[in-house]
């Protein structure tokens, strides 16, 4: 049980389809150097320029809504990518009730239950910003659901709140026995009290997932 | 220094690969009994700010495991990053368990079987033997 390579895909197909190769196939794309995901606005399109017109997820004048489109912004073709699948139909797209939205591909064993978590930035240590619910870890706007095992199971599945080792979800049931993909599906979910923040807040690039895991 | 030396039936000791690297040894090595796990490390000293040198000691334990901590970040630039040294005894005629994570401070440990790990059990267990003295602890200043 040496330490597991992790590769982290996207399915950017409208196929819920289970990924079969861990470098990528016809439906899933590899996370590479460069690469980011991010949230948009309904007018922002897979295949636009990143370097066009960006269109950011729209805050509500009162309570909350579902941030509509989630895309990897693919570092190597320059482009937006849109994650097809994602979310649910709140966010009035393609989401809903689909299992294999986001990948992460453990190449072997893990001595525990691999999580999905946010952090404030690649230290990994916080979760006390704004968007991961100002020390309030229900008040994350990103919440997720763990699909290796089953579909969400509605169309507008609720999802855990994500905020560190506060609020995750287990990808898994334990540990990990041999090589295996992992699945979750994920959202933003926007509300008007963001409005109060500062526009730092807002573009906040700081943030990232992460998988936590164990090896020996 | 950062490597695990287990003590093993017959006076065999067995040292295991470095911790930090991508592959510590834990999983691989199969003892028929471990009679100690001892791991020497460097840890800051909070008020001098100087490395110290440190010592973990497990024995007496029924079972032992040990696992590494890490992250992976979700995007282009995510790397591997360790979190934690998870050294870990199960108690002799108790469902307890005792030991040490050494993060950025070192954290006691004392939970039960089953939710050693944030609440959740873990696996790679060995043995280990009952009857010896039953030792926790981390010496500092000893190698």
């Amino acid at each position: 049980m040496s330490r597991p390579s992790v590769n982290i895909l996207f399915n950017t197909s409208g196929n819920d389809v289970a990924c079969t190769n861990p470098a990528g196939d016809t439906n899933f794309e590899k996370l590479d150097s460069g690469d980011f995901i991010v949230w948009r606005d309904g007018q922002q399109n897979g295949g636009d320029l990143l370097s066009g017109a960006s269109y950011p997820a729209v805050i509500p004048d009162s309570g909350s809504i579902e941030a509509a489109k989630m895309f990897l912004m693919n570092n190597t073709s320059g482009e937006y990518d849109h994650i097809q699948l994602a979310g649910t139909t709140e966010g009035g797209f393609s989401g809903g009730d689909n299992r294999y939205v986001c990948a992460a591909w453990f190449s072997g064993e893990t001595a525990s239950a691999p999580y999905l978590e946010a952090y404030d930035d690649g230290t990994h240590e916080t979760w006390e910003s704004l968007p991961l619910g100002d020390g309030t870890p229900a008040n994350s706007s990103f919440k997720a659901i763990a699909t290796t095992n089953g579909d969400p199971g509605s169309d507008t599945w609720a999802g855990t709140p994500l905020a560190g080792e506060d609020s995750r979800i287990a990808l898994d049931t334990g540990a990990l026995s041999t090589s295996k993909y992992l699945y979750w599906n994920m959202k933003q979910i926007l509300s008007s009290t963001m409005l109060t923040w500062d526009t730092a807040e807002w573009f906040n690039s700081n943030l990232v997932f992460a998988i936590h895991f164990t090896y020996a | 220094m950062w490597k695990i030396k287990l003590l093993l039936e017959g006076g065999l000791i067995h040292v295991l690969g470095d911790v930090r690297s991508g592959n510590p040894g834990w999983a691989q090595c199969n003892p028929s009994k471990i009679l100690r796990i001892e791991f020497p490390f460097f840890g800051r000293d909070e008020f001098t700010g100087k490395d110290v040198p440190y010592k973990m000691v497990l024995a007496g334990m029924k079972e032992y495991n040990f696992f590494v901590e890490a992250v992976r970040g979700v995007s282009g630039r995510g790397k591997t990053k360790i979190k934690g040294l998870w050294f870990m005894g199960k108690l002799p005629n108790s469902d307890r368990i005792r030991g040490f994570v050494l993060k950025e401070s070192i954290m006691s440990l004392d939970t039960i079987v089953g939710q050693e790990y944030h609440g959740i059990s873990t696996v790679g267990w060995k043995t280990g033997s009952v009857g010896d003295k039953v030792v926790s602890t981390i010496i500092r200043g000893s190698l």
